[in-house]
């Protein structure tokens, strides 16, 4: 059935709204997967977050689509690219204006590409954040959020918060940083509603 | 077809306005062009910059640039337009034409070219040499010796040539050990014989070498004007109206470019107001326009001044021009090599451009990996629709004093000067042999861990470092500098990586070292130290 024009399977229509994800995070997510049009909040005050981040835009990346990380001037495009996003398909924008451009600005990418990786201002509005989870559903776009105090004004579908994080690989005077072993929290709305904590094993 | 080829020397020069000093064009690192100064010191095509620089030490350099040279070149060309519409510009410095009409109107070869070297001199200031001969190959040779071949005896002439005068540097070569030394000894031999040696490569060189024409000149009408412009009657103040009207004159402008089965690439928009106000912006693209692609370059163009504040126009437009900067084949449009869909690309470039439209051209870009050592300086930054040349191929050469895999996660723009307290109490070193003074135990930073300022863009320098404005919001809004000093102990290190980078040089070498810390509230950092003074440069995060 699958094979004919015009007929779609209940799991091929699913996977049309997924987004895939990299492999240490299949588990961390409830659908194995980033739902388009969502919102995701990486956020926690321990190390790993942008870790965590750029590991979510790898697998969008991967899949072929286009990413932008917006107001980020300071991420390191090096692991970016280690971690196995495609430069060439990675629009930066590292200082998307002031007060008025910025949603414009961020609005802009959502027609662009299909996941932007922002980091919202402090002086964000609750409007301009409400607007901007709108369009990203509108677009069929993600809007992952890195945002270490979360303060985010406006709602999210889902939350994945850096509990503890812990270092492997240094020793005193030699070794080298190999990865990093997060203890994540998920919560969220539908399937992910039921707070789960999962470990979750990143490169440096 | 019997061709008469105008051959400016050392054109490139001539555009730069060098060709009275000794000077050299460079491509990349190579010596592509030289004045006649700086061949008489020796230096020559396809030496290297600092292989000619030894021959002539107060060598002057400058990049080559085609745009520069055909730009200068245009007053020749349409000098020697004068003689004939069927001019064909072979490259900058050197133009053809087919002779046989011309010199019969300006009374004979010989007065023909006296007129055209007359011509060229009044515009350009130039001596140029010209050739005529029975094919534009053997043309283009005559030329070099400023040289009339008589009427049927090209195939003569260019006999007694050396081998090396008909290019193909491989076959040449051959040619040479086999013993030919000049081309009448090659086509001396049996075209089939040629043939079934050396395919059709060599059939192709037997005949230039023969004198056939085994290349017609391009027989076009001169091009047609590249600007369309739109008066408007009454002044308009409305962005969408005046992208109505622009669509029009885009129309017009592809229409015009597509008979000749060409398109553009470059796009000058120019608005004007009812008060003179008038802001023009060139476009660029590195696929042709189409013309609705131009109508959304002017609508940007238009947002961004009509809404700028300070600079906006005070009154309607009532002026739009367009113009082709720069006119290519067009080739039609295609899908992406590697499969992506030629939509998505427009796409993301539709509104990339938008958004350089509101913040500035160098706002909005793509990064490449590069060779360096030090993790910011493994990437560039390259504004979006500048060619993105990928030398990915210097990042995975190595770089001796390069941190190795995986990267840090945030490279600070503006890296935050620490100090590093060893076991003794005191700020720890690294002697000039890389060893450590001590062992590092402490490390103190200002205010809260740069380690939880996640991404805070504290600096208002966009990587680029040009363009847009200062930016206010774009900082988590995490203070760093609460003026309190916070003292983390070292849980574990590794290091130092000794970078030492252009030594040779006394201005710009740097003598650096790095090292990688885990610190007692679980963070950990690249730490580099230069000239004694420690700054916090990465963080893994």
């Amino acid at each position: 059935m699958a094979d004919l024009p015009g007929i779609a399977t209940l799991p091929a229509l699913a996977s049309e709204r997924l987004l895939p994800v990299t492999p240490p995070l299949e588990e961390v997510l409830p659908q194995r997967g980033v739902q388009r049009g969502s919102s995701v909040l990486v956020t926690g005050r321990s190390p790993g977050v942008t870790a965590l981040a750029l590991e979510l835009l790898v697998g969008v990346s991967t899949s072929g689509s286009w990413c932008a990380v917006a107001g980020f001037p300071d991420l390191g495009l090096v692991s970016a690219s280690e971690r196995g996003l495609d430069l060439s398909r990675l629009l930066l924008v590292p200082f998307p204006g002031t007060r008025e451009r910025w949603p414009q600005v961020v609005a802009a990418l959502f027609d662009a590409v299909d996941a932007v990786l922002v980091v919202p201002p402090a002086s964000l509005r609750p409007a301009d954040a409400r607007k901007l989870a709108a369009r990203a559903r509108d677009r069929r776009s993600v809007l992952f959020l890195l945002d270490k105090q979360a303060s985010w004004p406006g709602p999210v579908d889902l939350r994945c918060t850096v509990a503890s994080s812990k270092w492997n690989g240094l020793g005193s005077g030699h070794g080298l940083l190999r990865q990093c072993s997060l203890e994540l929290e998920v919560s969220g709305r539908g399937a992910a509603a039921r707070p789960r904590q999962v470990p979750v094993l990143l490169s440096a | 077809m019997r061709t008469l080829v105008v051959w400016c020397p050392d054109w490139p020069l001539v555009a730069a306005g060098l060709e009275g000093a000794s000077a050299a064009v460079l491509r990349g690192n190579k010596v592509v062009a030289c004045s006649a100064l700086a061949r008489s010191e020796g230096v020559r095509p396809r030496q290297r910059r600092r292989e000619a620089e030894s021959y002539c030490p107060s060598l002057v350099l400058v990049r080559e640039d085609p745009v520069r040279d055909v730009r200068a070149f245009e007053p020749v060309v349409a000098a020697v337009g004068e003689f004939t519409p069927l001019v064909e510009l072979t490259r900058p410095g050197v133009c053809s034409l087919p002779v046989r009409g011309p010199a019969r109107y300006f009374g004979g070869e010989a007065a023909l070219v006296s007129k055209i070297r007359k011509a060229v001199d009044q515009v350009s200031g130039v001596t140029c040499r010209i050739g005529i001969a029975d094919t534009p190959f053997a043309a283009r040779l005559a030329a070099r010796n400023d040289l009339v071949v008589p009427c049927g005896t090209t195939e003569a002439w260019l006999a007694q040539l050396p081998i090396e005068v008909l290019g193909s540097p491989d076959l040449v070569d051959l040619l040479r050990r086999l013993g030919l030394e000049r081309v009448g000894d090659f086509t001396a031999l049996d075209e089939g014989v040629v043939g079934a040696r050396f395919g059709s490569v060599g059939v192709d060189v037997y005949r230039k070498g023969r004198g056939c024409a085994v290349e017609a000149l391009q027989l076009d009408d001169p091009l047609p004007d590249l600007s369309v412009s739109r008066e408007l009657e009454d002044p308009v103040d409305q962005v969408e109206t005046v992208a109505f009207i622009a669509a029009a004159a885009a129309e017009e402008l592809a229409g015009r470019l597509a008979p000749h089965g060409l398109a553009c690439t470059r796009l000058l928009v120019e608005a004007s107001s009812d008060h003179g106000e008038a802001l023009s912006r060139w476009w660029r693209a590195d696929r042709p326009f189409t013309p609705r692609a131009m109508v959304d370059r002017v609508r940007w163009q238009l947002e961004g001044w009509m809404t700028a504040g300070v600079d906006a126009p005070t009154a309607g437009i009532t002026l739009i021009r367009l113009t082709a900067g720069e006119v290519v084949p067009e080739e039609g449009r295609q899908l992406g090599i590697f499969g992506e869909p030629a939509e998505v690309r427009e796409r993301v470039e539709r509104h990339a451009a938008r958004i350089q439209g509101l913040l500035g051209h160098d706002a909005v870009g793509t990064a490449v990996l590069v060779g360096g050592r030090g993790p910011a300086e493994q990437v560039r930054f390259v504004p979006f629709g500048e060619p993105r040349d990928e030398q990915s191929a210097a990042h995975h050469q190595p770089w001796p004093g390069r941190l190795p895999s995986p990267a840090p996660s945030l490279v600070f723009v503006h890296p935050e000067p620490v100090s590093v307290l060893g076991v003794d109490g005191r700020e720890l070193g690294v002697d000039g042999r890389g060893q450590c003074t001590s062992v590092p135990v402490e490390v103190v930073m200002m205010g809260s861990a740069s380690g939880s300022g996640s991404g805070s863009g504290s600096a208002p320098n966009p990587v680029s470092g040009s363009g847009s404005a200062p930016n206010p919001v774009s900082g988590s809004g995490q203070g760093r500098a609460d003026g309190r000093l916070r003292h983390l102990r070292v849980v574990a290190w590794a290091g130092p990586w000794p970078a030492e980078e252009r030594w040779w040089d006394v201005q710009a070498s740097r003598r650096r070292a790095r090292f990688q810390v885990e610190l007692a509230d679980g963070s950990a950092h690249v730490l580099v130290i230069e000239r004694g003074r420690w700054a916090l440069e990465a963080t893994y995060d």
